[in-house]
């Protein structure tokens, strides 16, 4: 291992497409399900580690969302408001259902730090939404009577007011 | 496709949607009880939403009967839970508010909370003149938690917006580091009680208080003090604080100031006199409250200071000068200010670093120059601080919209700042920028990169 100071290591991972990735492993330290699984292996890894949850848009998108966090972290200055900057493009640049593929994706492959930021993002997308856009958005189905659903509106009012009109 | 990205999305795991939920503020997470079943469940069995942080705002007063009854069901739902860290119930408007308060906090402080804020204020009240922002406290602080023994012990931080309470109660939060009080009247006997009876606190802030008769409270062991547009009547503040670090004012004008310090201790001093209402020639009281604070490392002033300040007997620079190694300014860099800039810069001898956070300031009115200046040539003809020569190695400037005079202000310190290392410039992009806008912010900066540079060293970043 001493050898290699200069270049840094790099990890080749492989989706569920068979599009293979090269990642430092600066940056695969960060995506704890192949960091455990390099821990696991005993020699180095060299062939590409399999990803069998994870699709090429996703794991492309996760990397550059890596990539960008890593860069902002060496400068430390400006760090929190070029990552804030980015982050806020981060989340408009995706549509919905790629919000979603993507918590996935990054729940499967445990990146906290991003998880933890797709969920304020989802927080974000249903805050002071219809219940209706909500059980589109998640794909709910309303197992309620309508009975029922008066009942629970009534009994939690203060919260339903102001609400956006179905 | 829509279908199937659908069927992936129910059936993510409970898990996950956990996670959502606990990003939620309260009230959005109360409302997803009604999306399913599913969700009713969930709801029931989270402890990780954002709960520790109660807010009510705008509940209209007949809302208020069915918050309460929630409130009851939630917590009978949760009542193996409690909260151990933070706890912050703001209500507002905060009319009939006492059952909630009663109900919640009993609840919610079961075993007590190092972090308690109380908020009563009403939001619109930041906007009003200061003089006129006299509001009767609008809840009192619940008794019984005076006495309560788990709180007693655990209650670090302690913060209360519009909220009355009985100060030598205090006494028995014996953990109390840090205190904020806001929107209260506030006798001068009730803050030395507090002082005095709570002489292991850290920390006291004081946002648009009033009633306070004079700050003069002798010995002060505070390491923070912060007094924000408050209403002093005499406009005295007086103490000695040996071990104060860390000093924040803002007013609309300098205290009358007999303050004493301990250099190597203070670290950081923070002058704010925007509320300013017009030009007024307070120089010399700016400069004694400013020379209070000459040993402060750090010493952040705002645009009314740079205009104010030169009016005084020392137009130009503090005689002795101030031992100021990091200077912010938070201006505009309007011609109103330029005196003052020089004259901070002239006052600073071992300035090594500048930050200048550019953004819209309060450009009083009436404004007179200190001396006879020609303000439209201001940049042509300028003297080489001290710290130029000396010291400055690095400048900032934050929130760069490339008028011509924070251009002319740039090409100044590349040009005459001879050991200057770093000049980074951050162009203003905000999320509503019109995208040319900000490009043309940045071709303008570039154009500073061909100024011919004072030192060889200097690296312009420009981002």
């Amino acid at each position: 291992m001493s050898g290699i100071s200069d270049t840094e290591r790099m990890i080749t991972l492989k989706t569920v497409e068979g599009t293979l990735f090269d990642v430092k492993s600066s940056i695969a330290k960060d995506i704890k399900t192949v960091q455990a699984f390099i821990d696991d292996s005993d020699d180095d890894v060299t062939s590409p580690i399999p990803l069998p949850n994870v699709f090429t848009r996703e794991l492309s998108r996760i990397l550059d969302y890596l990539n960008n966090h890593h860069r902002f972290r060496s400068d430390i200055e400006k760090a929190d408001e070029e990552m804030a900057r980015y982050d806020a493009e981060f989340a408009k640049s995706m549509s919905h259902e790629e919000l979603k593929a993507l918590i996935l994706a990054a729940n499967y492959l445990n990146v906290k730090d991003l998880l933890e930021f797709l969920n304020q993002t989802v927080a974000d997308v249903i805050q002071n939404k219809s219940v209706e856009f909500v059980r589109n958005f998640f794909g709910i189905e309303n197992d309620y009577t309508p009975e029922e659903e008066e009942k629970l509106r009534n009994e939690n009012e203060w919260a339903f007011n102001g609400v956006e009109q179905d | 496709m829509a279908e199937k990205e659908t069927d992936k999305i129910s059936s993510l795991p409970e898990e996950l949607l956990l996670n959502v939920l606990s990003s939620l503020p309260f009230k959005e997470a109360a409302k997803t009880c009604i999306l399913s079943k599913k969700w009713l469940k969930l709801w029931q069995s989270t402890n990780t939403v954002k709960n520790n942080q109660l807010e009510c705002n705008n509940v209209e007063v007949p809302q208020r009967k069915a918050f309460n009854n929630f409130i009851k069901i939630w917590i009978t739902l949760h009542k193996n839970y409690h909260l151990h860290d933070k706890f912050t119930l703001s209500v507002s408007p905060p009319f009939n508010c006492g059952d909630i308060v009663g109900a919640y906090v009993d609840f919610a402080l079961e075993d007590g909370v190092k972090d308690l804020e109380l908020d009563f204020a009403e939001a619109q009240w930041e906007d009003e003149h200061p003089e006129e922002n006299i509001h009767d406290a609008s809840v009192e602080f619940p008794r019984h938690l005076y006495e309560k023994k788990k709180l007693h012990q655990k209650l670090e931080s302690l913060k209360l917006h519009s909220c009355s309470f009985e100060t030598k109660n205090f006494a028995k939060f014996v953990a109390l580091k840090d205190v904020t009080l806001a929107w209260i009247p506030l006798k001068l006997e009730s803050i030395r009680t507090l002082l005095t009876t709570c002489e292991w606190m850290e920390s006291l802030s004081l946002k648009n208080c009033w009633d306070i008769e004079s700050f003069d409270v002798k010995k002060l062991e505070l390491k923070k003090l912060v007094i924000d547009r408050c209403m002093i009547g005499t406009d005295y503040i007086g103490f000695e604080a040996p071990n104060l670090k860390i000093f924040k004012y803002c007013g609309s004008m300098p205290p009358v100031s007999e303050v004493k310090v301990e250099a190597g201790t203070i670290e950081e001093a923070d002058l704010d006199l925007s509320p300013m209402d017009e030009f007024f020639e307070c120089g010399n009281e700016l400069q004694n409250f400013l020379q209070d604070f000459f040993a402060a490392n750090v010493l952040t002033v705002c645009s009314v200071i740079l205009q104010v300040i030169p009016s005084g007997d020392e137009p130009v620079r503090l005689p002795g000068g101030l031992r100021v190694r990091h200077l912010k300014m938070k201006i505009q860099m309007h011609p109103q200010e330029f005196c003052g800039f020089l004259w901070f810069l002239n006052s600073c001898p071992r300035l090594t670093k500048v930050t200048i956070d550019l953004h819209h300031c309060n450009i009083l009115s009436e404004y007179e120059a200190p001396y006879d200046v020609d303000l439209k040539n201001f940049w042509k003809r300028l003297p080489v601080p001290t710290c130029f020569r000396r010291s400055l190695t690095e400048v900032e400037m934050n929130g760069f919209i490339a008028t011509s005079d924070q251009l002319y202000a740039c090409s100044y310190f590349i040009s005459a700042a001879s050991i200057l290392t770093k000049l980074s410039i951050h162009v203003l992009n905000n999320k509503n920028d019109d995208p040319h806008t900000v490009e043309m912010r940045r071709i303008l900066a570039s154009q500073l990169l061909h100024i011919p540079k004072a030192s060889r060293d200097l690296a312009i970043i420009i981002r």
